[in-house]
């Protein structure tokens, strides 16, 4: 089966909340998920995707549409995903579920990274804020995983 | 009180993403190592998860590829500064530890005698980490021991041994080899 961009046929996708979007088939099956459907011949009806929701599935498929782009080069799709990954918090975590549901590699690391850096450096309280975590630590532990690591704490 | 639509969407979504290890950890994974360390101190999961060797696997997927190199000042008596390959400054050993000899580098750690004699008129071995700039003692060994060499591997186990020969008889020449 060819998947090449001028023989690409479109696709519909349909969130858990119920957009239908029309994806050019090329783009869709960088999504290893979809692709596999598609390979096994099971992607006509409109695809049910009951984990990712409409405004989720969008920027997902701006991120393949880019990423399909055969013409883009390193550089410039370097400088687009910097862009791309400027979001909330929320939107974020929601393209991280997107990404390893639909089972997209490259987003799933660039989001990630995203997230890293914008956790890494934080105080531990802060992290248990963002996740909503309980500190299930006595003080003593917690001081002797500061011990056991000082160097980190310095 | 109603929480704005945009705070329940952050933390129903961050909630997910704090209950799913494989999510939270191909995240850690692209933390640098001081900040991952410091976040063993977050809760009992995060300890759990930061500690297997899992992290690790993933960090590091090739590990042939070399991360950093020890820099001998002019004593070869003491740890080596460890120099990033990273672009970060070198780190120095704290100078906790008598004179010793590196015995034997493996995957990380070093194995160290003293040059000085204990009490007993052995040398005291040390397992140290220059990139946690840990180390630790090992137990005295029993004064037939003939040697001793360390295993560790990341990859299997985050814990190491320390295998010693120890001769115990002379003729015929026999050696036990007991592993701490």
């Amino acid at each position: 089966m060819s998947l090449s961009p001028s023989t690409s046929k479109m696709l519909s996708l349909k969130s858990s909340d119920g957009k239908v979007l029309e994806v050019e088939e090329h783009v869709a099956v960088l999504c290893e998920t979809i692709k596999s459907l598609v390979e096994d011949g099971c992607a006509d009806s409109p695809i049910p995707l009951a984990n990712v929701d409409g405004a989720t599935l969008g920027n997902v498929m701006e991120w393949c549409k880019k990423h399909a782009d055969q013409k883009a080069s390193a550089d410039d799709l370097e400088d687009w995903d910097a862009e791309f990954v400027e979001r909330d918090q929320g939107e974020l975590y929601h393209l991280i579920m997107a990404a390893n549901y639909l089972n997209i590699k490259g987003l799933l690391d660039l989001i990630c990274q995203k997230v890293a850096d914008m956790i890494k450096g934080k105080h531990p309280e802060k992290i248990r804020e963002i996740f909503n975590i309980e500190n299930d630590f006595t003080p003593e532990q917690q001081e002797q995983i500061r011990k056991d690591n000082s160097w980190a704490f310095e | 009180m109603r929480l704005p639509n945009r705070q329940c969407f952050r933390t129903a979504a961050a909630d997910v993403i704090a209950g799913n290890d494989d999510l939270l950890t191909e995240i850690l994974c692209w933390l640098p190592v001081r900040s991952l360390l410091r976040f063993k101190s977050v809760s009992k999961h995060w300890l759990q998860l930061i500690s297997s060797p899992n992290i690790y696997r993933l960090l590091n997927p090739n590990p042939t590829t070399v991360s950093a190199l020890f820099l001998s000042k002019s004593s070869f008596s003491s740890i080596p500064d460890l120099l990033p390959l990273d672009g970060n400054p070198p780190t120095a050993f704290p100078n906790l530890l008598p004179s010793i000899s590196i015995l034997q580098s493996c995957n990380g750690l070093l194995c160290c005698e003293s040059l000085e004699r204990n009490e007993k008129n052995n040398p005291d071995y040390y397992i140290c980490n220059p990139t946690t700039r840990q180390f630790t003692i090992l137990p005295e060994l029993p004064s037939a021991a003939v040697g001793v060499i360390l295993a560790f591997d990341p990859y299997e186990s985050l814990d190491y041994q320390a295998i010693c020969a120890k001769r115990i008889s002379c003729l015929p020449v026999l050696y036990r080899i007991e592993i701490y």
